[in-house]
């Protein structure tokens, strides 16, 4: 079965050597790119780091692409498979050279201009929640991560994330079975604070 | 239906992934069993909350780094791989550059090793002075050995003579 979807018709004009289409092609998925890699990572350098990868893989291996399957399912795998070699490498923590200036646009400039500042207890707890859930996501084996990920936030089937993580569909709702309880294990010490 | 039968179907009664039957039969012991029905809370809230999970937005200038690395990448790439294909059609020409630099060298190598006596020659040539030095030292010496023989023999042929005299002088410093 051939996928001709908008995104597989913009990757086989760009296989077919229109430049412009991969640009398409990026903007429609840099996010979605980069959702995964910062839930997977927790790091806002590396993950934006890994999204280029992403796309530099992608742009070099438009030879092999077919509309086999839908284009976000060959990139999600071409995400996961960056994301997981990245791991298993264990290099030190990524820091781009324009990391400071990143720090000036995103945090020191919004605290002076915001006028609409949140009270400081609501920040405090948004924060807390966001480091407790990250935490929790980061204790789950890498596989259960992925297909956590994959399910809840990118809201794919069993069925698409198994064409993703290359197993089953039911090995995939056994990932995500063992992570839902592995997770509420993990966020009952947010439960017990609240 | 006990509770740990129930606790294993929770994630499924969640999904909506249960028949009917044993769905309406969860539900029931949910509605009796407060440990069961609080997991099954636990459960729910804590997969809710992963929602709450932000994630800032992708920087503005992404796509536009990101070209640029790729053109970046492919100039890179030609500059490696510039001369490769030209040198790949041309693989029987370059075998035979290297055929006629072999040859051109067992000819080098042949010359030098045929000019080599008439370069012995010139060597000696050059070196023969020394040699004449040090003959005609030879020589010399041979000469001078000659001229100490034949004096002594001069001296022996004089020698009664030499007495003769030797006594006069003698007889002379006697009789002063």
């Amino acid at each position: 079965m051939d996928y001709f979807d908008e995104d597989a018709q913009l990757m086989l004009r760009f296989k077919d050597g229109e430049e412009s289409c991969f640009e398409q092609l990026v903007e429609r998925h840099k996010q979605r790119v980069f959702n995964l890699a910062y839930r997977f990572f927790s790091d806002y350098q590396q993950a934006e780091d890994i999204s280029q990868q992403v796309f530099i893989k992608l742009y070099y291996a438009k030879h092999t692409y077919t509309p086999k399957a839908k284009f976000t399912t060959w990139l999600y795998a071409i995400c996961r498979n960056t994301c997981l070699k990245i791991l298993r490498v264990k290099t030190p923590k990524m820091l781009s050279i324009d990391y400071s200036k990143q720090l000036e646009e995103k945090d020191v400039l919004p605290q002076i201009a915001d006028t609409k500042i949140p009270r400081p207890d609501t920040v405090i707890l948004d924060k807390e929640r966001q480091e407790i859930i990250k935490a929790a996501l980061d204790s789950l084996p890498e596989n259960q991560k992925m297909a956590v990920i994959l399910n809840r936030y990118e809201e794919l089937s069993y069925e698409e994330i198994a064409g993703i993580m290359g197993c089953s569909q039911k090995a995939v709702k056994s990932l995500v079975h063992r992570a839902r309880l592995n997770l509420k294990e993990k966020l009952a010490v947010f439960y017990e604070k609240t | 239906m006990n509770c740990q039968k129930v606790k294993s179907l929770l994630i499924g009664f969640l999904n909506g992934e249960l028949e009917e039957n044993i769905r309406k039969r969860v539900r029931e012991h949910l509605d009796l069993c407060a440990d069961c029905s609080r997991e099954k809370e636990l459960l729910s809230t804590s997969w809710q909350l992963m929602l709450d999970h932000s994630v800032p937005r992708v920087s503005e200038n992404f796509t536009a780094d990101l070209m640029k690395k790729i053109r970046l990448g492919q100039s890179e790439h030609i500059k490696v791989t510039f001369n490769l294909p030209f040198f790949r059609g041309l693989f029987g020409v370059r075998a035979l550059s290297g055929a006629l630099g072999f040859v051109l060298a067992g000819v080098f190598v042949f010359f030098m090793f045929w000019k080599s006596p008439s370069n012995n020659q010139e060597l000696a040539q050059k070196i023969q002075p020394d040699y004449q030095i040090s003959e005609s030292i030879a020589n010399d010496e041979e000469i001078i050995k000659n001229l100490d023989i034949l004096e002594d023999i001069e001296l022996l042929e004089n020698l009664s003579l030499l007495t003769e005299m030797q006594a006069i002088e003698n007889f002379e410093e006697e009789t002063t």
